[in-house]
């Protein structure tokens, strides 16, 4: 095989400038991120909750991953379906590296969200995702800490009635660093595409 | 409003040329004039061909389904199709059934400043005479309550769409992948 090599000098001169190129981008400022740069980097809300499978969740559990939280309900039939769907083509893309982002969707409807219910509804998508019940008070925390708008809908046979109602809810993507710290926001209709060099750049970066 | 356009232009010809010295000029401009004039009229027919009442009666929406699909989740389901409408009448979707849920109904998802609202269209949706509509994620949709379960190993779910003026209209949704 060794006969094979090229003798032009051509190949040393590409990785010499590929080097400069890659030691430039090193020195250069911050990573410049797809989504929105969230300054400064503050910790998160601590989300304390139950996860789907009944074991007791904090963002703090998380801690030494990238993860990405977001908010929907499992009686949401258009939005949120696809966002965890869009999750799950993330972790197709991150092959292994998946083990190391968490996927934590939070119910913001913790009266018709019971863990059983989140029980019957996450792990349809993959059962390495958080599926969040919390109670009102924390949720109210997570509202104010996001500045999220949650708003619920009457009920369609009338306020009172146990009836279907829709809970109009922010669609934003938040991925937290390593540290705990809420470091970049997407808009509901970001693409697989424009969240994974985000969540790539926050993996690249260690505790 | 009828007249075609044909007879509209024939009067212009003679008004634009006065200008022209040369009866040769005149001539060709003339020939010019009427070919355009000739040509527009072609396109005119072609676009709008001058109804007669009789067809203005008989004016009517006629419908195509494209692409219907639906995907169910425990608790929800949402269908979402291409309706085109090849008619000479507006026709409009009131209302959905379908026997696996135990309702559905017409929304749409609107985004606002990041919130994701679900605006209820009990109107249901128009389709306009040579119009299209397309129900599609994050947009206008048919959502279904609570359905059950499609069979095993079933790849479609029926819905029957009730049209104003067309009346029933049953289709086959494809059980897709919320990944697609």
């Amino acid at each position: 095989m060794t006969e094979n090599f090229p003798r032009s000098r051509a190949p040393f001169k590409a990785l010499a400038l590929g080097l400069a190129l890659l030691l430039s981008m090193a020195c250069s400022k911050a990573p410049e991120f797809v989504g929105t740069l969230q300054e400064p980097l503050l910790p998160g809300p601590s989300l304390e909750s139950t996860n789907w499978d009944g074991q007791p969740f904090q963002i703090d559990d998380v801690r030494g991953k990238v993860a990405i939280v977001f908010f929907g309900y499992t009686y949401c039939p258009d939005v949120c379906p696809f966002a965890l769907a869009k999750m799950k083509q993330l972790y197709s893309k991150l092959g292994d590296r998946a083990e190391e982002v968490a996927i934590v969707f939070v119910s913001v409807d913790p009266h018709r969200d019971s863990v059983e219910k989140l029980s019957r509804y996450v792990p349809n998508f993959d059962r390495r995702f958080y599926g969040l019940h919390m109670s009102f008070d924390q949720l109210d925390n997570a509202i104010e800490a996001l500045t999220l708008t949650v708003q619920y809908g009457q009920p369609k046979d009338g306020p009172g009635s146990d009836s279907f109602y829709y809970v109009d809810h922010t669609g934003s993507y938040f991925l937290i660093d390593r540290e705990g710290r809420l470091h970049v926001k997407h808009p509901p209709n970001a693409t697989v595409a424009q969240l994974l060099p985000d969540v790539e750049i926050l993996l690249a970066s260690k505790e | 409003m009828f007249l075609s356009r044909a007879q509209d232009t024939s009067r212009h010809p003679d008004h634009l040329i006065h200008f022209l010295p040369h009866p040769k000029a005149r001539a060709l401009v003339t020939l010019v004039l009427l070919a355009l004039a000739l040509g527009t009229s072609a396109c005119g027919t072609q676009e709008s061909p001058p109804p007669r009442s009789e067809e203005v009666a008989k004016a009517a929406p006629k419908l195509e389904i494209l692409q219907p699909s639906a995907h169910l989740m425990p608790n929800m389901g949402a269908v979402y199709m291409t309706i085109v409408n090849n008619g000479t009448a507006a026709d409009r979707l009131v209302r959905i059934e379908s026997p696996l849920a135990t309702g559905a109904e017409t929304h749409e998802t609107l985004e606002q400043d990041g919130v994701m609202r679900m605006v209820p269209r009990p109107e249901g949706f128009e389709i306009p005479a040579g119009g299209t509509v397309t129900l599609e994620p994050s947009g206008k949709h048919i959502m279904l309550l609570e359905p059950s379960p499609a069979e095993e190993g079933a790849s479609t779910l029926p819905v029957t769409l009730h049209f104003e003026t067309s009346g029933p209209l049953e289709v086959e949704a494809r059980l897709r992948a919320l990944t697609e």
